[in-house]
């Protein structure tokens, strides 16, 4: 018993003292990485203010082409005291001063367009980043790898497009989100052709990231998102319909009540006929009152609201009795509905609100109320 | 004889601390690896996505107030500065004795409204809905019902609830700004998630303006600090490590966030315990593993949820008598899940551990001392059993106590002063030393106050934020 | 009227971009970084333009904008707001509650600097 008793006191006596030194460390590491963070506070304020005046000085804007003349010399002139300052430190700090003037970069990227866009492009190929993160691409850890992507993407670097491709087939899910998404706004809006044809099982989030690049290029778009309605993902169709009904292209209803009718999944079918509403055409007025008596309640609902959205006047008489059918929801809708017909329908409102069933009048009152 | 039954049972109990301690490391292990995989998956998120985008999910701030009179103004003040794009906070009036209705209806300009809802989880009348005339508040709503109890309040908040997502919080927990951006980034990411919990941290000894934390600190009163370090190793070394095989069985009730539908698909908060928070999600795990429906639920080791822990000894103490009551709830009405495959890690791994290491655990734990004493009075100490107990359950606690600081301080250092830390880590061997025997016989107090049928929650006593130290 | 500008922004480095760029259109500009700083120099000051930005933490441009149209002396100072990309309800609320105009993020700063003017000049015609 003595040995054994031994040996376990020393192993737990070994632990303590690695626990007791990994704390010691720690808390050291803790002490100087407060000035560690000071220091990178500072370089990152020191460059912001320096890029914040390359990207405002005065010069004409940037030519697409010819990178021999004398545009580029002046442009050349501005970076070249940073270019010199970092050549000057030893190789450590280079490292870090590099991290943060790229994370300055990046940061302007984020929120700048036009002009400074082109600038910031021109600074990041110049410094050397652009090479150094299509490297990093093959990192081997994946997060350094979905960040390059990222960075890469928000620079609009053209030049890694091919490693941005190569990088949609990552084996891990986040750098195949990253570099879709890098892709999506540097590309053009043709990329998003391959985009949704690659894309399988889209998240909300991704769809998300997506959607920001699709608005930013606006109508665009529109021949993309209807060629994307007969992809066989069903999770790429319900983007494209949710990206049509935000961008708000009315022609687009016709590929869309062609889905309504068709689609074999109901969830499909009940984005187009949401989708519709959100479009506000009236053409599409006698295709969401046959809905209304669809047996699938999900889309009942749909057209309701969908009706709600458009406003239909002649669709009055089909409204009013289906203040009597369905669930509460569907209820509820169709009294909004009939309020968005017009002052007639707010004036049925009044009368089933003083008159009709208990239910009626309940759901009448709140969606008078709801009108204010 | 007298003396091989105590030798034998300090032997089980050493080789029981044995197990405990293998299962505590491998779960600071696994944390680490989810807390890492957390922290790189979201190095690069931007966040303010959810907030701008259109297809972001709407999210019901469910706030439940009972006598709240005092802080329910600023609570809710605070809640209606979150940043989020499509809320709304929907604060229900359990049936409170004092002026909790008429403050709110008072400060926020509240009239009756004919809202509607189908109440498809049942619970006690609602008396009325308020809404504000003030366009700034559009997005408050007012439930006033009779009395029930916090799970009954909750369901009626999910009933009137009109978004996808449901965010159930204590009337004093303190939320970052962007804690439901961060916490509802999961639900975006895979569908099937259907709850989500996240860390909750000490408010004691942090500045607190306006309903945010404005500056971290620690508090000067013992009590606070010692849970400071226990909520370290219970939420980061702890419940992280479930989440891979999807077994995480608690959210704490200060602050969840649940897909409305799934909690109502299982039926609602029970009203007949005082662990509903826990035995919802048990509840949904079986539910969800019973039908064969895909979900999962997870936890988001972000930092967004503050609040006020208990500075009085008594206080504490019926806190903890409550949760162990709560957790003798649950296995009550799921033990039929224990070591049953059909629940896979829940049965197999997560009920397990809360069965034998943290509600007996205590139990072994107090024998043990008891056991050890009476060897030294009488005499015969077999020293050897009683210094391996000692170390296995004190030495070793010290360890897991001190990993759940440092692994805080690999991640998310909130505690930005290398005094903190030493401070922290000094606790984090105290509280071995007291703290834990303490809480350790107060879970075992609660074994009898259970046996003896009490089921209900005790007087808590409601303090409002601290404004500085 | 003077040719002072506010500006609430809590990224420094946009901050200190829109600083440099007006400053170098002739303005005088005050960089803030939060809404309560905001709303202080604004009475301080008076100046002749508020920019603000929207998403800040602790008090957002809306709570700001809210808190100088209810304030006497401040009320005819010109909001510029500062948006994020599609959200056209922000823009609605903000200029339902008296911003004068707005710009989105991303922005040009050359933009930035025009809008800033024709505000000015509406405003100081009157």
């Amino acid at each position: 018993m003595q040995t054994q008793l031994i040996i376990i006191l020393s192993v737990t006596v070994a632990l303590t003292f690695v626990v007791a030194l990994v704390s010691i460390g720690l808390v050291i590491h803790k002490a100087v990485n407060a000035q560690e963070i000071r220091r990178r506070q500072r370089l990152y304020t020191h460059y912001s203010e320096k890029f914040a005046e390359v990207l405002l000085v005065d010069l004409p804007p940037l030519p697409s082409s010819a990178r021999t003349s004398a545009i580029f010399k002046q442009y050349e002139n501005l970076l070249a005291p940073v270019k010199k300052e970092l050549e000057s430190l030893p190789p450590v700090e280079a490292l870090l001063h590099r991290k943060m003037l790229r994370g300055v970069l990046v940061d302007f990227a984020r929120d700048l367009s036009g002009d400074a866009i082109d600038r910031l492009i021109y600074c990041f190929y110049s410094l050397d980043f652009v090479s150094e993160q299509i490297e990093l691409l093959k990192h081997k850890h994946w997060w350094v790898r979905a960040q390059a992507a990222r960075d890469l993407g928000l620079l609009r670097t053209r030049r890694a497009l091919a490693a941005l491709t190569a990088a949609l087939e990552d084996p891990h899910q986040d750098v195949r989100d990253q570099a879709r998404q890098a892709i999506a706004s540097l590309a053009g809006v043709e990329s998003l052709r391959t985009i949704l044809r690659l894309t399988r099982r889209m998240s909300m989030w991704t769809a998300l990231e997506l959607s920001i690049s699709v608005q930013q290029y606006g109508e665009e778009t529109v021949p993309y998102l209807v060629e994307g309605l007969d992809l066989p993902d069903q999770s790429v169709v319900l983007f494209c319909i949710e990206m049509l009904a935000v961008i708000g292209f009315v022609s687009a209803v016709d590929p869309l009540r062609r889905l309504a009718k068709t689609y074999p999944s109901i969830t499909v079918r009940a984005k187009a006929i949401e989708a519709m509403g959100r479009l506000g055409d009236q053409r599409s007025e006698e295709l969401l009152v046959s809905f209304l008596r669809d047996p699938n309640p999900a889309l009942r609902l749909k057209a309701l609201e969908a009706l709600g959205r458009i406003g239909a006047p002649a669709a009055l008489p089909a409204l009013i009795p289906r203040l009597e059918h369905g669930t509460l929801q569907e209820q509820i809708a169709a009294a909004r509905a009939i309020a968005a017909t017009g002052p007639t329908g707010t004036d049925e409102l009044h009368r089933i609100a003083a008159t009709g069933s208990k239910r009626q009048r309940a759901v009448c009152l709140h969606v008078l109320e709801e009108r204010g | 004889m007298f003396e091989w039954i105590i030798n034998s049972y300090l032997l089980f109990v050493v080789l029981y601390f044995v197990g405990v301690n293998v299962s505590y490391t491998v779960m600071m292990i696994l944390s680490l690896r989810e807390i890492l995989k957390y922290m790189h998956h979201n190095s690069f998120s931007d966040y303010r996505l959810t907030v701008q985008s259109e297809l972001a999910v709407g999210v019901s701030v469910l706030a439940p107030a009972y006598n709240e009179e005092a802080t329910v103004v600023e609570s809710v003040r605070s809640l209606l500065k979150l940043n989020y794009g499509h809320f709304e906070v929907i604060v229900i009036n359990d049936g409170s004795k004092d002026r909790t209705l008429r403050r709110l209806i008072d400060e926020f300009g509240l009239i009756q409204s004919n809202q509607i809802y189908a109440p498809e989880i049942p619970s006690k009348r609602v008396r009325g809905i308020y809404r504000s005339r003030v366009a700034s508040y559009k997005n408050l709503v007012i439930v006033d019902k009779e009395n029930g109890g916090k799970a009954d309040a909750l369901n009626v908040g999910i009933n009137v609830a009109q978004y996808e997502l449901v965010c159930v919080i204590d009337a004093d927990s303190i939320l970052e700004e962007d804690a439901l951006q961060k916490v509802v980034k999961p639900f975006l990411e895979d569908h099937r998630v259907v709850a989500a919990g996240g860390i909750v941290r000490i408010a004691n000894g942090c500045e607190v303006k306006n309903g945010r934390v404005v500056r971290v600190g620690l508090s000067t009163h013992f009590l606070p600090l010692f849970q400071v370090v226990e909520y370290f190793r219970a939420f980061l070394s702890g419940r992280m490590a479930w989440l891979n095989m999807n077994a995480l069985l608690i959210i704490s009730g200060a602050f969840g966030l649940f897909r409305r539908q799934a909690v109502i698909d299982v039926g609602g908060y029970r009203t007949d315990t005082v662990g509903e928070d826990m035995e919802i999600v048990v509840r949904m795990h079986r539910t969800f593993r019973e039908r064969r429906r895909p979900y999962r639920v997870i936890f988001v080791p972000d930092p967004v949820c503050w609040t006020e822990a208990p500075e009085s000894i008594r206080i504490l103490q019926r806190q903890r008598n409550r949760w162990h009551r709560g957790l003798m709830d649950v296995m009550r009405f799921h033990g039929k899940m224990l070591f049953n495959p059909r629940y896979g890690a829940i049965g197999m791994s997560s009920m397990p551990y809360y069965l034998f290491i943290e509600l007996l655990g205590p139990v072994f734990e107090f024998i043990g001392y008891i056991a050890t004493i009476m060897l030294f009075v009488r005499g015969t100490a077999n020293l050897d059993m009683a210094i391996l107990f000692f170390i296995v359950s004190l030495l070793y606690g010290v360890m897991f106590s001190v990993g759940g600081v440092l692994l805080e301080e690999i991640s998310f250092r909130r505690y930005p002063n290398p005094k903190h830390l030493v401070l922290l880590l000094f606790i984090g061997v105290l509280e071995n030393f007291g703290y834990r025997q303490l809480t350790a016989w107060w879970r075992i107090r609660a074994f009898f106050d259970y046996a003896r049928g009490q089921r209900g929650w005790g007087k808590m006593q409601r303090k409002g934020f601290r404004v500085g130290t | 009227m003077n040719n002072i500008i506010l500006t609430a922004e809590d990224q420094q480095h946009i901050r200190k971009l829109i600083e440099y760029k007006l400053t170098n259109c002739g303005y005088v500009v005050v960089a803030v970084e939060d809404g309560v700083q905001a709303l202080e120099k604004a009475r301080e000051l008076m100046p002749a333009l508020i920019m603000l930005d929207v998403m800040m933490p602790q008090m957002t441009g809306f709570e700001v904008l809210a808190a100088l149209k209810a304030d006497e002396r401040t009320r005819s100072i010109p909001v510029l707001l500062v948006t994020a990309q599609s959200k056209e309800e922000e823009v609605l609320k903000g200029l339902e509650m008296g911003a004068e105009d707005y710009i989105t993020k991303p922005f040009s700063p050359n933009e930035l600097a025009a809008r800033v003017r024709k505000v000015l000049l509406r405003k100081g015609g009157a």
